[in-house]
């Protein structure tokens, strides 16, 4: 006899791409996740939405790996290479596509930058740091360098490299490196230590700096204690601000609290210590930063691995498993703590491996989710993709595809970011930028709204005489009215209009007086709509 | 094809994708004007780069620090201010002076943030400038007439020194300023043009019937999409393109039209950047604009940090002062001429200036005590809180730090400073820090 329970996981059990080659890391974290929601929607008694469509999925892919939508021409040659719909082979072979290529490398430094030093973008004077991390980051990402020494490198930074050379625009780092993750901190040892839990251990603990954290057990002193691995560091206030010569004096195990802080105890004087009370192994000449990033990269510290997989499942679901996805803690507990475990494992068994992660997660089924959904299923369980507005970089750069206006733009020239400031992305970022935590958090501004209405960058690329798709579309002699519409869809939404829409906008063009005015307007209305300016 | 089978043609799109077109839109293309009395609302006059306590609102006239400028007599008995500031001084009992703001921000950055959000900058928590949290809450109160404009509107910042003390922080975009004029210069060069919103209207060939057209098809996508997607963000989107299609509408986009306004009063508000802006706070508040701000920015406009005064301190006073006083109040009487005197306007920068004078004849940064005005609504008119002392250089009396003085500003407001939001961080955070002495003396 068969419990109802069992029954359920017979008839619900997953079809294809569910068995794992033996070695084949990808797969097994898809089957991971696969196996996982079978059981836990059973449990829940909730059905989820059906697949997304092959162009779903494939946009979607596009616009989380590589930060923009994939052009007209690769959505129509994926969707007539697979007639039939797209097996797991023909998936994998699309992310593994993107993933070596450098759409991959740029969208990803962006987002690595963004989690680990926000002030870069936030922050005139840290600004500065920018090019050299960022080719730091770009570097690490081309070679798919392994995350623990990815993040062993960034906690044991060798800092005198750090030297400043004078440049026509001012100061900029003689070296590129991960430097700047110290000096937009100004090197207080309080603000490294928030950043660091806060990146590599998911763990908010500004709050403990000024007091015991209100909501999570971590004490006032511990978070001295742990500040003080950063103690040694000292930057050449000469140059002034955040632009100084940074050092650090090896032998400094010992934090002094600054004068303005109280500590609760009285002490004013804290060795380093591990956030569970165990004093470190100190080597005499090395930094104690080596002794915190080994503590911190080692196996036993299941938390860094969760961590770092709960990032990118966030990035690639719009929330993370425990959400935010810098927030771990006894009150934030994991929606799904056996599946983050699981994928923490194969992370860890993978030898780190972003891109083994990223694939996996890209072909699970739970990610080839359709967006619609009849009712609307608790966003934690997974049980429809969801609808995450596109971050202002990524908007912009999928505009530019859409409307063939590409102009490059070279991440590598290490430009200086007030000249940067002048060009019309920076200015379309300006306007669209957003710090929302959660993808899902963005909100459209009015001046937003306006931009996209009536601003230039629209206005060129509905003008028939300046934008090259739109020119393209409605000029190619071998286009019908059809294929004009199913240019601009492909442009812009990454699939051919639905039967209904093609019927109506093919009456609604031939009642106009004029078509290409027609044509124009519907161009506008695709650039306009939250289907173009989401990924769903 | 004639308009009519092109209508026809439309409304058939319209009535099959998926039903309802988006409310709102198109009646409110050409709704008009409502001329309601508004609640308080608040105008904040910011002095970028900090200006100088002593030459202004604090001055030491029988001390060397004093400097080269007189006092001169107020409306209020026994009160003296900078000889520069005559109008102010005799509108001076619908003021209240801050005499001693003490703040530990010395840099620019630093103090701006600290000034204009009330909780000093570092650390994770994204805080929202005091405009933006103000005006979420008067704009959510039931009294509030319906307006077409956002809730906040910054006229004229130079956000350079933090762009993060200009923004709506952990609010989201949604309570972001509404940004005019930024990097305008003198009004009168660019056609008295220069204080209008970036893109209001359509470009040429695409306004009118053209834009409803794109808008009827638009509103047909978004419903169409939005089906079986039941999703925060599509909400917000909505909301925020039926907020921006309700100001290229004339009523709203007609606000910023400083033509309608008589030449004489023009003159009066004083022909810079500022007195215009000034000028345009008042038609925004007359509209029901919860909380509007001014930037002195310069004497001319493109100046940046006009009251870092760091040389030639007096001359450059002087000069900003000719600019501020007329505008300011210009800005007092008329609001007082249209019944709005119960707006409250503010007066501040980020930090005062070192009483010493240096080498340069100029002051350099100075946060330890510090001025600050408040008129108008919620004001003791006359009133002026602490005191420092002979030199200028020590606070002896009730010092305000950034924390109190964004609990009075609240309070002032008819805003409970007390009230939280949540946070980038998930943690309630109050409007101003819980630890706060509103200044209670000047609230009436």
């Amino acid at each position: 006899m068969i419990a109802p329970l069992a029954a359920c996981l017979l008839v619900l059990s997953p079809v294809a791409g569910g068995e794992a080659e033996p070695g084949d890391a990808a797969a097994a974290i898809a089957a991971t996740v696969d196996e996982h929601f079978v059981v836990a929607w059973a449990l829940e008694g909730v059905t989820p939405a059906e697949p997304a469509t092959d162009e779903a999925w494939f946009r979607r892919v596009h616009l989380d790996l590589t930060g923009r939508i994939p052009t007209a021409s690769a959505v129509r040659d994926f969707v007539d290479a697979h007639p039939f719909g797209a097996d797991d082979a023909a998936k994998r072979a699309v992310v593994e596509g993107l993933l070596n290529g450098p759409g991959y490398v740029t969208h990803f430094t962006a987002v690595w930058r963004d989690a680990l030093v926000p002030e870069l973008t936030r922050d005139q004077q840290a600004a500065f740091q920018r090019p050299g991390f960022e080719a730091w980051l770009r570097n690490a990402l081309l070679e798919n360098r392994p995350y623990d020494d990815f993040a062993r490198e960034l906690l044991t930074a060798e800092l005198a490299a750090a030297d400043m050379e004078a440049t026509p625009f001012g100061p900029q780092t003689g070296s590129a490196g991960p430097q700047a993750f110290y000096t937009a901190r100004e090197t207080k040892p309080e603000e490294l230590a928030a950043a660091t839990t806060r990146a590599f251990l998911g763990t908010r603990l500004e709050c403990a700096e000024c007091h015991d954290h209100p909501f999570d057990h971590w004490k006032q002193e511990e978070f001295w204690r742990f500040a003080a691995f950063f103690g040694g560091l000292e930057r050449d206030t000469d140059r002034g601000g955040r632009l100084g010569e940074l050092r650090e004096r090896t032998d400094a195990t010992v934090l002094q609290i600054p004068p303005e802080v109280t500590l609760k105890s009285g002490v004013t004087e804290v060795p380093a210590t591990y956030l569970d009370g165990s004093a470190p192994v100190l080597i005499p000449g090395q930094s104690p930063r080596s002794a915190l990033a080994e503590r911190l990269v080692a196996p036993e510290n299941d938390l860094f691995a969760r961590v770092a997989v709960n990032r990118l499942w966030g990035l690639l679901f719009g929330r993370g498993i425990v959400d935010p996805v810098d927030d771990f803690g006894e009150l934030n507990p994991p929606s799904h703590p056996e599946l983050l475990d699981k994928l923490a494992e194969q992370f860890v068994a993978s030898g780190y491996d972003l891109k083994t992660l990223l694939t996996g997660l890209a072909l699970s089924d739970a990610y080839g989710l359709s967006s619609k959904h009849e009712s609307d299923p608790p966003g934690d369980l997974f049980a429809r993709y969801p609808v995450k507005p596109l971050p202002a970089a990524v908007l912009y750069d999928s505009l530019e595809r859409a409307t063939g206006r590409f102009t490059p733009f070279d991440p590598t020239d290490g430009g200086n970011p007030f000249i940067m400031q002048e060009d019309a992305r920076a200015e379309f970022l300006n306007t669209f930028r957003d710090d929302s935590e959660r993808p899902a958090d963005r909100r459209t501004s009015i001046l937003q709204a306006l931009s996209l209405m009536n601003g230039g960058l629209v206005a060129e690329s509905v003008d028939l005489r300046r934008s090259r798709t739109f020119a393209a579309a409605l000029s190619a002699p071998y286009l019908d009215r059809d294929g004009r519409l199913d240019a601009l869809f492909l442009a812009t939404l990454s699939r051919q209009p639905y039967p209904a829409e093609r019927e109506e906008l093919n009456a609604y063009v031939h009642a106009a007086d004029d078509e290409a005015e027609a044509l124009a307007d519907l161009f506008w209305t695709l650039l306009n709509s939250s289907e173009f300016s989401t990924n769903h | 094809m004639s308009v009519l089978s092109r209508r026809r043609a439309l409304q058939a799109f319209a009535a099959s994708a998926a039903g309802a077109s988006m409310s709102g839109w198109l009646p409110a293309l050409a709704a008009a004007a409502g001329d309601q009395t508004p609640p308080r609302s608040v105008i904040l006059l910011w002095m970028t780069g900090g200006p100088s306590q002593l030459d202004t609102f604090d001055p030491k006239p029988n001390h060397e620090n004093g400097g080269e400028f007189k006092a001169i007599d107020t409306a209020v008995p026994g009160v003296q201010i900078a000889e520069h500031l005559p109008g102010i001084a005799q509108r001076l009992d619908r003021c209240a002076i801050l005499r001693t703001l003490s703040t530990p921000e010395g840099d620019h950055g630093r103090a701006t943030y600290l000034a204009r959000t009330g909780y000093r900058p570092g650390g994770a928590i994204d805080y929202p400038t005091l405009g933006a949290a103000i005006s979420k809450e008067l704009a959510a109160r039931p009294d509030r007439a319906e307006t077409d404009l956002p809730g906040y509107i910054s006229v004229a910042p130079f956000r350079l020194a933090n762009p993060a003390a200009f923004g709506s922080g952990f609010l989201g975009p949604e309570f972001a300023p509404l940004v005019v004029g930024e990097g305008a210069g003198d009004p009168n060069a660019t056609g008295g043009n220069a204080l209008t919103v970036r893109n209001l209207a359509p470009p040429r060939g695409a306004g009118g019937e053209r834009m409803q057209r794109r808008l009827e098809l638009l509103s047909n996508f978004e419903s169409s999409f939005a089906t079986n997607r039941p999703d925060a963000a599509l909400v917000g989107r909505r909301t925020a393109y039926e907020k921006a299609v309700r100001m290229m509408g004339g009523a709203a986009a007609g606000a910023f039209d400083l033509e309608k306004e008589p030449a004489a009063l023009k003159d009066k508000y004083g022909r810079s950047p500022f007195g215009q802006g000034c000028l345009l706070a008042r038609r925004l508040v007359e509209r029901g604009v919860p909380f509007v701000e001014v930037s002195l920015n310069g004497v001319t406009g493109g100046e940046a940090f006009a009251w870092d005064t760091h040389a030639d301190n007096f001359e450059a006073v002087k000069g900003l002062c000719g600019v501020l006083d007329p505008a300011w109040s210009t800005l007092l009487d008329d609001l007082n001429d249209r019944g709005l005197g119960d707006t409250l306007v503010v007066w501040m920068g980020e930090f005062g200036r070192t009483p010493t004078i240096n080498p340069q004849g100029g002051r350099d940064h100075f946060p330890m005590a510090w001025n600050a005005v408040m008129c108008g609504g919620g004001i003791v008119g006359g009133s002026v809180v602490g005191a420092t002392d002979e030199a200028g250089m020590e606070v002896t009396d009730r010092p305000i730090s950034a924390a109190d003085f964004a609990a009075t500003l609240c309070r002032a407001a008819g805003v409970d400073p007390w009230r939280d939001n949540l946070s980038n961080v998930g943690r309630p955070i109050r409007l101003a820090d819980p630890e706060a002495n509103p200044v209670e003396e000047i609230l009436a």
